[in-house]
């Protein structure tokens, strides 16, 4: 659980560090879409640990 | 000063791990050396487990990890070119957010589980400022201009910085997609050929053709007085897909591209024309760059780093046409190298002179030596290339970086004009074009301009030079020469660790004035690591012995060899 924690915790560190830097950069536009995007690699990475789902996934991409 | 600090290349071309020890660099190696597949892509996890095991510490016990890239700053770059070709890219941008949402975006995250250290100990540098570093540690001065040609980093393409002991100042830089870097992977894909992996070839098979379609392909590649790069975007359409570097207007300008995996030849005149008119090109924006360089931050010496410092005649060309006195390019001046620069900024460290054996060495001896010494094996090696033997070589620490050859060599008589495809072939490479060195025990003494370039900046240097023989010399070493009466030139220091200069020395007994030298390695295989996977290699080869330390291995159906029952190579006595 402690791990799960941190990891957590890192991630969410990653992502508000990326929104961040984009929003003081010129490409601030990006924004929105990566406020977007982020919850999708939460679904990919939750997929990617599901053996059953994991080969359909890689099949798609 | 943090006292241990790992630097790492990971996920981009040739991963690579580096540990530097109070300030000093230890041990080095590239992922690829120790999975023995070439074209990793990915963590170095094996690289960093034998740098640990090297400096017989634990990951707990670093001070720093430095990751040598700004993931996040590379995720806008990739976000921002996919946006850019929307909706074309619809399909690579699917598969590149799958792999950064799901895996890159997460790097140090996925560090700090990998090493088991906390995310704090985790840090990032620039790419550019990792060259750098990586460049500056090789060169000997405090004080030097550099200059990076790169594919691409996280933006920048090409840099420009000032060194100064260990405070890194970067200048400025050209930022993606217009990209020196990325049209040499253009032009080597429209050869056929692999792009990241190939973009020498248009080094070595430009020297064999004529640039006759310059003009057209300046058009596309413009470059200002400034050193500006300017690209045409329907030539290098780099942002629109993942996997056609190149377009239409490239194809009308060169011709149409040659199919994927038809390899080309010195004999191919319309590949040789595309790749000196590419060579041609690729240098004079160098040259064009360099010259910028000197009128911003004018020095004795520039240090050059990136993909295309892999290239000894556009290196040529910015040390001949350039306005600096002496050029420094470091044996690893490619991704790998970054891992050692990146490892240099995290220590804080003004490492000069670094050499490049940092890698592990042949291990212990698989049987008893067949020579008392190893001057006795140098020797019997000796005469055995002069009787027109194939031999491999295998002696010290593996060198890091991929212009090193390190103590991992095969050798041959540079006097027979057949000994340059006798030894490739017996390497299974035989494409004419691949890389042979000329190793020399000392510069030679030339008459008129070529002497200073020669007798000077070669000496003591194991970095990439194509140099022009004196006519002497390359009637007495055909093999050595390519289509355009040049050599690359290969001298071993004086403290070279890898037994060279002492077996040149034998050979020269012998009278042979230099040897013809590539890397022991066969087709899509690496470099060995330990003795074993010397044998290994060898078994695969057609090289008639392998001398490893006082060993001595030879097939058994070796004209010169003993007779054997067995199919295996055996150490033999001489």
């Amino acid at each position: 659980m402690p791990r799960l924690i941190h990891s957590v915790s890192n991630g969410c560190a990653t992502s508000f560090e990326l929104i961040r830097n984009l929003w003081r950069g010129p490409l601030w536009f990006l924004v929105p879409l990566v406020v977007l995007l982020l919850p999708a690699a939460i679904v990919f990475v939750f997929l990617q640990a599901v053996p059953v789902v994991a080969p359909f996934v890689y099949t798609v991409f | 000063m943090n006292r241990r600090v790992l630097g790492v290349n990971a996920f981009r071309r040739d991963p690579a791990a580096a540990l530097v020890f109070e300030g000093q660099p230890i041990a080095a190696i590239q992922e690829e050396r120790l999975t023995r597949k070439s074209g990793e892509d990915g963590f170095p996890s094996r690289s960093v487990r034998w740098c640990l095991e090297a400096a017989g510490c634990t990951a707990q016990e670093l001070d720093l990890v430095v990751v040598a890239e700004k993931p996040l700053r590379r995720f806008e770059r990739t976000l921002a070119s996919q946006l850019d070709a929307f909706p074309r890219g619809a399909r690579p941008f699917a598969r590149s957010m799958f792999l950064w949402l799901g895996d890159r975006l997460w790097m140090r995250g996925r560090i700090a589980a990998e090493l088991e250290v906390p995310a704090e100990k985790i840090r990032f540098v620039e790419h550019a400022r990792a060259h750098v570093a990586s460049a500056a540690a090789y060169g000997d001065d405090a004080c030097a201009t550099a200059l990076i040609l790169d594919d691409v980093g996280e933006w920048a393409a090409q840099s420009l910085a000032r060194v100064n002991g260990a405070s890194l100042e970067m200048i400025g830089e050209q930022r993606y997609p217009h990209s020196l870097g990325l049209v040499a992977s253009a032009l080597t894909q429209h050869l056929g050929l692999t792009p990241g992996i190939d973009e020498v070839a248009l080094d070595l098979l430009g020297c064999a053709g004529t640039a006759t379609t310059s003009d057209a392909l300046a058009e596309l590649v413009a470059v200002s007085s400034e050193g500006v790069l300017t690209l045409d975007s329907g030539a290098f359409p780099f942002t629109q897909s993942g996997e056609t570097l190149f377009g239409e207007p490239l194809e009308e300008a060169l011709g149409p591209c040659r199919e994927p995996g038809r390899t080309p030849s010195f004999e191919d005149v319309s590949a040789t024309a595309v790749a000196a008119v590419g060579l041609e090109r690729l240098g004079d924006c160098a040259v064009a760059m360099a010259k910028h360089s000197f009128a911003e931050l004018p020095s004795e010496t520039l240090l050059v780093a990136g993909m295309l410092a892999r290239m000894p005649r556009l290196v040529e060309r910015i040390r001949s046409e350039g306005p600096f006195s002496n050029l420094v390019v470091p044996p690893w001046p490619d991704e790998a190298g970054t891992a050692l620069g990146a490892a240099l900024i995290g220590a804080e460290s003004a490492a000069r002179n670094v050499r490049p054996w940092l890698g592990p060495d042949p291990g212990p001896a698989l049987g008893e030596g067949t020579a008392h010494s190893k001057e006795e094996a140098a020797a019997n090696a000796a005469r055995r290339i002069a009787d027109g033997q194939l031999i491999g070589w295998v002696a010290g620490r593996l060198a890091f970086g991929d212009v090193s050859l390190g103590g991992r060599i095969a050798v041959a008589d540079a006097r027979d004009e057949r000994s340059r495809r006798r030894l490739l072939s017996a390497l299974q490479r035989p494409e004419d074009w691949q890389t042979t060195w000329l190793a020399l025990a000392a510069s030679p003494v030339v008459d008129g301009a070529g002497s200073r370039s020669l007798a000077s900046d070669v000496s003591g240097r194991s970095g990439a030079r194509a140099v022009s023989l004196p006519a002497c010399l390359a009637r007495e070493l055909p093999a050595a020469c390519g289509p355009d009466g040049r050599a690359r030139l290969l001298i071993p220091e004086p403290d070279d660790p890898t037994g060279l200069r002492m077996l040149l020395g034998e050979v020269a007994k012998l009278g042979l004035p230099g040897l013809l030298v590539t890397e022991l390695r066969t087709r899509g295989s690496v470099l060995p690591r330990v003795e074993l996977e010397a044998v290994e290699t060898f078994r695969r080869s057609g090289l008639d012995a392998l001398v490893t330390g006082t060993s001595l291995y030879s097939h058994p159906e070796s004209h010169l060899a003993p007779k054997a029952s067995t199919s295996q190579p055996t150490p033999c006595q001489d």
